[in-house]
């Protein structure tokens, strides 16, 4: 099906402006009756770069894969590997994914879009990404919110390790060349989430209300410029329109939600204006719950770390996450495989705490983490030139997404044997338990595996 | 020889009116009249009730617009064509007109069916550039009007920095937000391609939120209003829009604008206090629509073919950005130019043009290495071939500032990125500001060589120059130290032209080999102005690993016959440079491991310590096969085969075809659009230009500044299409 351009503005904006109520109305009397089924399903993708291996996620016992064929055992009686420990208490909705493929989503160290939209995709993306799929599947008003350190500006990755503004970190997109901008800097994320009620010396309330003079204004000017061009011209003001319109339509929904914005809101400390990288990140990790909690967004992607990262304050000095790739010992002498185990236990110890929170809070018949699923993975697979032959994941909590996560080790043969899936068929089951239409595939196809059945979903995940 | 001028002619004639023998053919008329005598001379015989090649029969294609299977049928049949795919070469071929009716024909069935949009959006791409005949762009058979469709054109990323919004956001403002969309491997800035939407709007306007926040506090004209003990002066408003307005659309604003933004100033000062009002109000100017999107509508009288010519403003702005990414405002001679009403007439344009070229623009730090810049501008480097948009075509153009991040895995010597991409930057500068057989000089320069003679000879030049400038010990000591760099060099003379560059190479590698299928690709698009079909879909485009073989030996999958259709139009052109390895440097042979039965990656190992190896038995040295094709220039003398890289840079400088390809490019770059059949007395113009002078780009830019297709604009969208199909 094409549409043209007009009809696409025009659903954009009617989507923006019109339906975008209904389904915060729709949860919020699901709240109120407590139906489990209509919960609302929240997706946390937090995605690393420079790899995760499978030796790295697998329990104590099984680091070595059988490779013929698949094997399903229960995490309940086994030890987790070294740096997932902090998992511990949320092993019965834990599951360790591994031997998946995604060979042909090709890029340098990163897939780049590609890891989440399954196309080739190292430039610019050539397809949704899954996050944004399921953000438009699980409307918000933020449908999507990204969490970046630092990101792209104009196509190099040599800014500052910890930027203040919108950053592209190359990751999640609405569309075909429509990258999804995440927010590097702590403070504006706050006062874009929080800021519609509360005083702040910098935007804040006084400035959410006089955002719609800014927004009437710029609207009668599109109106005026477009009576004096043509038709196809004006499409391309129509889009710039659709903005306001989305804008609008999330201030109406702000406004809606002002008590348990003002409720939920953190402290704003002084670590929002630190400079430290893993300050950054566990402070994305701190707002991320509590959008979630405050129902500001139900999908939220965290860009954990980047190639030009320096883990300083972990004593690394110098030495980037690129350079713990290519076998650099950092200064306080950490080889590369001791290192990568400390960054990624920081990691998990973030995404751990991230769950007490949501499990802290009641929901249903259970806990706002029986409803959100937390998925931990790498752009770039499993190595930090990775063939993309294995690309494992860690996913935490959504007891109630349909998905079959009560505590497993799930390892698909390996690339290319009977049996073998892929990354694509992992979103396909995502997208399949969250209710989308049944499909055949999620993507691009490996045409290396043109001989295995890849069709539909998991099988063994789908509850 | 009559009568095919004859008939040429009349079927320029149906081209252009649609009317055969005096009557207006419709759809079906033309398909009887025209489109099947061509297909029963074409295609038939392989496409046919007998031969059915590829399992494709054209006899009985229909032309029912309602048939999906017949339109599709049709579709592939328009790529074939269009790309000039079929009839296959060694068959007898259609004229360019001929082509070009089917062309259109199909075309507008396809638009009937409903499929107008995709076709539309197809051609509008940088990447289907080519499509537009290149015959008949340049047969000068079509006297055009030539005119641009008028439009908006969404600011660049560059044109961002160039508004000196000052920055204090790292990664700001330049970032993706206005970013471009079309393929970062081609011409960028395409009116067509770009928009701002949702993502583009939040991320902008967050931006220039950080930017006006850092200032309210620091800067004379907005303390003016947030430091102000009662409520603020209408004056000291009007100074704070007046700036803004001029800094974010590059021109004076007009009273009935200042009453529009001097209320909403003073609406949002009331309601939202000093800061907050002022901030806002400063958004609602740097994101107004004529702050993202550069207005091209035409404002001048119509002529008789619908066209308008571009206002002085228009034409003010047009101009600054093509020669760089700054405002007419801070351009001193626009600005008098617009004074003396300069830039209304073509005549006046062109005398001003020339003035922006004379004046030149010193080197740009970008790219250059750190230590090399200063002395750059101590020793008064000047020309227009710095301006930033001239430096970013040939950017564009050539690609060689990918070879900066083109991650390398193979072992063997490293180059600095800075270097890699700042040295071709120097020469292409010179080339242009030395301004004489520029293409040629671009193409086969021997100042590409990393030769230590001519570093010597350089090294002498200037230290005869520094004499005159610094004391003698001073240009002592510099000669000394050039020449310490000096005797790293290697004493090349192999080396002819940026395609033989190291960066241009590395740009077009991979990982760890060569990449003749890039390579090829680049000189088929750019330098012959042809055509590469889309990858097909669920093809294996990969070459198989394998140490025992050569990579000419691995390339034998090509060979394939679902793959040599296309890679034979590919793989000669790139394997000439076989002559260098996969960082760029030359080399005579490759080293076969008689040991471990594998190909060396190279250079590993010195000549000295090879020799010996060789002498042991243990490695044998086997000549580089750098043998290749030129085809499809149809020019004497430059189609046939090539000995090795140098061979085939030189014989392709010469060619008609290779020239009139850069300038199609060019015309791309500057009109930030595809070609029309229109557009092709603009292009001979550009073509006669350098000709004319002997080689000069300069003379090519003012051609295409002072084109109709630069300066008049014609309101009718779908115009697009049609003059690609049928006026």
């Amino acid at each position: 099906m094409s549409y043209t351009r007009r009809e696409f503005t025009r659903g954009m904006s009617i989507g923006a402006g019109g339906a975008a109520l209904v389904p915060l109305l729709r949860q919020m009397k699901l709240h109120a009756e407590g139906d489990k089924d209509g919960m609302p399903r929240r997706f946390v993708f937090v995605v690393k770069s420079s790899g995760l291996t499978g030796e790295a996620i697998r329990p104590i016992g099984f680091e070595k894969p059988v490779n013929e064929k698949v094997l399903d055992v229960a995490l309940k009686d086994l030890q987790l590997a070294p740096t997932l420990q902090s998992l511990e208490p949320f092993k019965d909705q834990l599951l360790i994914l591994d031997g998946l493929s995604g060979r042909n989503f090709t890029g340098n160290h990163s897939s780049y879009y590609g890891a989440l939209s399954c196309h080739h995709a190292p430039e610019k993306p050539a397809a949704a990404t899954i996050d944004c799929i399921l953000g438009d599947m699980f409307p918000a008003p933020f449908k999507n919110y990204g969490f970046s350190a630092n990101g792209h500006s104009i196509g190099n990755n040599f800014g500052p390790i910890v930027q203040e503004t919108a950053v592209f970190p190359r990751i999640s997109a609405h569309g075909q060349n429509k990258p999804m901008a995440y927010q590097a800097s702590a403070e504006k994320a706050y006062r874009e989430l929080f800021g519609s009620v509360i005083n702040l010396a910098v935007g804040g309330k006084k400035e959410f209300k006089l955002q719609e003079n800014l927004l009437d204004f710029l609207s009668e000017d599109v109106r005026r410029v477009s009576r004096s061009v043509s038709s196809l011209e004006r499409e391309k003001l129509d889009h710039y329109l659709g903005a306001f319109d989305s804008v609008r339509a999330r201030n109406v929904q702000l406004t809606g939600m002002s008590d348990a914005i003002r409720r939920n809101a953190p402290e704003l400390s002084t670590q929002y204006s630190s400079k430290v990288f893993a300050d950054r990140i566990s402070l994305f990790f701190d707002l991320s719950a509590a959008a979630l909690i405050t129902g500001l967004s139900n999908v939220i992607s965290i860009r954990a770390d980047w190639l030009s990262t320096k883990y300083e304050s972990f004593g690394f000095g110098s030495t980037s996450v690129h350079d713990i790739g290519h076998n650099k010992v950092t200064r306080n002498g950490l080889k590369s495989v001791d290192a990568r185990s400390v960054i990624r236990k920081f990691q998990v110890d973030q995404i751990a705490g991230l769950a007490a929170k949501l499990k802290a809070v009641p929901e249903g018949n259970g806990t706002m983490l029986d409803n959100t699923l937390i998925i931990y993975m790498s752009d770039g697979a499993d190595a930090h030139h990775s063939q993309r032959k294995n690309w494992p994941f860690v996913l935490v909590g959504g007891r109630n997404h349909k998905i079959k996560n009560e505590g497993r080790f799930l390892r698909y043969p390996s690339y290319q044997k009977a049996g073998h899936r892929t990354i694509g068929s992992f979103y396909n089951t995502l997208l399949q338990a969250s209710g989308s239409q049944p499909q055949d595939h999620f993507g691009q196809i490996d045409s290396h595996l043109k001989d295995l059945d890849l069709k539909g979903p998991l099988q063994e995940l789908l509850a | 020889m009559k009568l095919c001028v004859t008939r040429s002619w009349a079927l320029l004639f149906i081209l252009f009116t649609g009317i055969a023998n005096g009557v207006e053919l419709d759809r079906e008329g033309q398909y009887s009249s025209v489109i099947v005598p061509l297909l029963k001379d074409h295609c038939i015989s392989c496409h046919g009730v007998e031969k059915k090649k590829g399992r494709v029969s054209l006899h009985d294609i229909g032309i029912e617009i309602k048939n999906g299977k017949s339109m599709d049928l049709w579709a592939r049949v328009l790529e074939q064509i269009e790309t000039g795919e079929m009839p296959p070469e060694d068959e007898r071929q259609p004229t360019a007109i001929e082509r070009q009716l089917v062309v259109n024909w199909i075309k507008d069935t396809l638009v009937l069916a409903g499929r107008g949009f995709e076709l539309k959006s197809k051609l509008l791409l940088p990447e289907h550039g080519n499509r537009v005949s290149h015959e008949l762009l340049f047969n000068g058979e079509i006297k055009g009007p030539a005119f641009t469709p008028s439009r908006l054109w969404r600011m660049s990323p560059h044109v961002y920095r160039g508004k000196r919004y000052p920055l204090r956001v790292a990664g700001g403002i330049e970032a993706e937000p206005v970013a471009y969309a079309s393929k970062a491997s081609g011409i960028r800035d395409y009116a067509s391609q770009e928009i701002m939407g949702e993502s583009g709007f939040l991320s902008l306007k967050m931006a220039l939120d950080d930017i006006i926040s850092n200032q309210l506090h620091t800067k004379e004209s907005y303390k003016a209003i947030t430091e102000a003990k009662e409520f603020p002066s209408s004056d000291a408003m009007c100074r704070v829009i007046r700036e803004e307005f001029q800094r974010s659309t590059g021109r004076s604003i007009k009273p009935e604008e200042m009453d529009r933004y001097l209320t909403f100033m003073q609406k949002n000062l009331k309601q939202g206090g000093l800061e907050t009002g002022l901030k806002i109000s400063i958004l609602g100017i740097y994101l107004s629509t004529e702050a993202v999107y550069r207005m091209e509508l035409g404002r001048g009288d119509p002529d008789e073919h619908g066209r308008q010519m571009l206002s002085p403003q228009e034409v003010s702005l047009a101009l600054a950005y093509a020669f760089a990414d700054t405002p007419p405002s801070q351009i001193p001679i626009l600005q008098q130019a617009l004074k003396q009403d300069q830039l209304s007439q073509k005549e006046d344009i062109e005398i001003v043009v020339r003035r922006m070229i004379a004046a030149g623009h010193p080197p740009l730090r970008r790219n250059m290495p750190a230590a090399y810049f200063p002395r750059m501008i101590q020793e008064g480097e000047h020309g227009y071939g710095w301006y930033p948009r001239i430096v970013r075509f040939f950017e564009e153009f050539f690609l060689y500032p990918k070879a900066a991040g083109t991650f390398k895995d193979s072992s063997g010597e490293a180059i600095g990125s800075r270097a890699l991409v700042g040295a071709p930057q120097g020469h292409v500068s010179a080339i242009l500001n030395e301004d004489n057989h520029v293409f040629k000089e671009l193409l086969t320069s021997p100042r590409f060589n990393n030769n230590k003679f001519a570093m010597l000879a350089r090294l002498k030049n200037r230290y005869a120059k520094d004499l005159n400038r610094v004391t003698p010990e001073q240009a002592l000591k510099r000669y000394n130290e050039g020449l310490k760099h000096a005797r790293h060099l290697k004493d090349e003379t192999f080396r002819a032209g940026i395609l033989t560059d190291n960066s241009w190479l590395i740009a077009h590698s991979t990982n760890d080999a060569n990449d003749p299928v890039h390579r090829g690709i680049w000189i088929r698009q750019r330098l012959l102005a042809g055509n590469v079909p889309d990858l097909p879909i669920g093809v294996d485009a990969s070459v198989p690993e394998d140490p025992h073989k050569t990579l000419r030996e691995r390339f034998e999958v090509t060979r394939k016959e679902e793959c040599w259709k296309c890679h034979r139009t590919i793989n000669p052109l790139g394997m000439p440079f076989e002559s260098f390895d996969d960082r760029g440097w030359v080399r005579k042979a490759l080293y076969f491991d008689r040991v471990k039965n594998i190909y060396l990656p190279q250079p590993f190992i010195h000549q000295e310590q090879l020799e010996k190896l060789r002498q042991k038995g243990v490695v044998d040295i086997i000549p580089v096969d750098a043998s290749g094709e030129i085809f499809g220039t149809g020019e004497p003398g430059i189609d046939g085969p090539v000995r090795d890289a140098r061979e085939f840079v030189q014989r392709l400088a010469r060619s008609t075809r290779v020239r009139q390809s850069i300038i199609r490019h060019a015309f791309r770059f500057w009109m930030g659009r595809n070609e029309m059949l229109s557009d092709s007395v603009s292009l001979i113009a550009a073509d006669q230009a350098y000709v004319q002078s002997g080689g000069k780009f300069s003379e090519v830019l003012v051609a295409l500044l002072t084109s109709d297709s630069f300066l008049y604009r014609k309101a009718d969208h779908s115009l697009i299409a049609k003059t690609n199909s049928k006026k």
